[in-house]
């Protein structure tokens, strides 16, 4: 098995020691964490849940005026204590991937911050080099594979079956048996349920749909994009029991089943 | 010696290695202007080749499938107007 490193771009570890020399009490989660255990993904956002205490804010702002420089007007707003929604709040940085603060994430109540993060794993994000070799590496929190796991499956993330799929593959490889928050083992049963709920779902038949014996039905097509029918300017016509609508332009089959009526239908 | 993509190129062919470091795309990112979310193509599509490189060697085609993306010149070098810290660089306990 190779060995996973996370990585991260030069700025994103700069903004990890800085949050780090203050003691941040921070986890990361998400893309990032998932980064962790599987070493194909592509370098993204970080995603950090920042605790959302007065203490734990005012370390944070001081952790990014101590970056970007006493001027620097971006922090952390205050009412993310009172209100802390699962949200991002901040975005850090200013190259092509950053690092976006959440004062709460999907699966927990930030009440919860403080369990998550006694149980939270330690990781270390490195910086790739031309050579192959990594460099100057940063330690970091990130979610315990059950939290990352609980997180994902409550999550609105449109590949949440792949990044379920990346964390069952990671405990299935090392032996690992993926836990509830309550401590209870996740099932195979639940699994399937899981990514039942993540497929997408088969259209039902509908004969609207249905191609006609030119291939395609225009007028569903154009409705569809929001054109309506002239109705004063068009005429209709009756082929083969169902009205079609066709315009000269369109109607370019050269089927011996259809006749050619002059048909004349405007769209709008 | 220094490992560089020429040798994995010899290796394993150059059409082998450039379709092994493409972008695999999963995913928009959660802000329109966040990046997309991909993988490095190798590891899905050519799970052989992947699985067979050392450490160092997956890090290399991973650098090169960076460089499909991003410019990697600022992405690992540049770090603008920013400071770095003296020490501070692990967390505490």
């Amino acid at each position: 098995m190779q060995d996973v490193k996370n990585r991260a771009s030069r700025e994103q570890l700069a903004i990890l020691r800085h949050l780090n020399k203050e003691a941040v009490r921070y986890i990361a989660f998400g893309d990032f964490a998932l980064n962790g255990i599987d070493n194909s993904r592509t370098i993204g956002n970080v995603q950090l849940w920042i605790e959302p205490t007065p203490d734990n804010v005012e370390r944070c702002n001081k952790a990014i005026k101590n970056m970007y420089g006493a001027r620097s007007i971006t922090q952390l707003p205050q009412s993310v204590v009172t209100n802390p929604e699962a949200k991002r709040t901040l975005t850090l940085g200013s190259g092509e991937v950053r690092v976006a603060v959440y004062p709460a994430i999907s699966g927990f109540h930030p009440a919860e911050f403080k369990e998550v993060y006694q149980r939270s794993e330690k990781g270390r994000a490195y910086l790739p080099s031309q050579t192959g070799k990594l460099d100057g590496s940063v330690g970091y929190r990130q979610l315990n594979l059950n939290d990352l796991y609980h997180n994902v499956q409550e999550s609105k993330s449109i590949h949440k079956a792949w990044n379920l799929e990346t964390i069952e593959r990671f405990a299935t490889k090392n032996d690992l048996t993926l836990k509830k928050p309550d401590g209870s083992e996740i099932t195979a049963q639940d699994k399937v349920s899981i990514s039942s709920q993540t497929q997408r779902k088969r259209r039902t038949h509908d004969p609207r749909f249905e191609p006609n014996e030119a291939g395609f039905r225009f007028e569903i097509v154009l409705q569809h994009y929001g054109y309506q029918l002239d109705k004063k300017k068009s005429r209709l016509t009756m082929l083969g029991g169902c009205t079609k609508l066709e315009s000269k332009a369109i109607n370019n089959s050269s089927s011996s089943s259809r006749k050619d009526c002059g048909t004349k239908v405007l769209w709008t | 010696m220094m490992l560089s993509l020429n040798d994995l190129t010899k290796r394993y062919g150059a059409e082998r290695i450039n379709v092994a470091i493409q972008p695999l795309y999963i995913a928009d990112g959660e802000e329109p202007l966040d990046p997309s979310k991909y993988v490095i193509n190798a590891s899905i599509n050519d799970p052989e080749l992947w699985e067979s490189l050392s450490n160092d060697e997956q890090n290399l085609l991973y650098t090169a499938h960076l460089d499909t993306l991003f410019d990697t010149k600022d992405l690992l070098n540049s770090l603008f107007d920013v400071n770095e810290p003296d020490g501070g660089f692990e967390i505490p306990d």
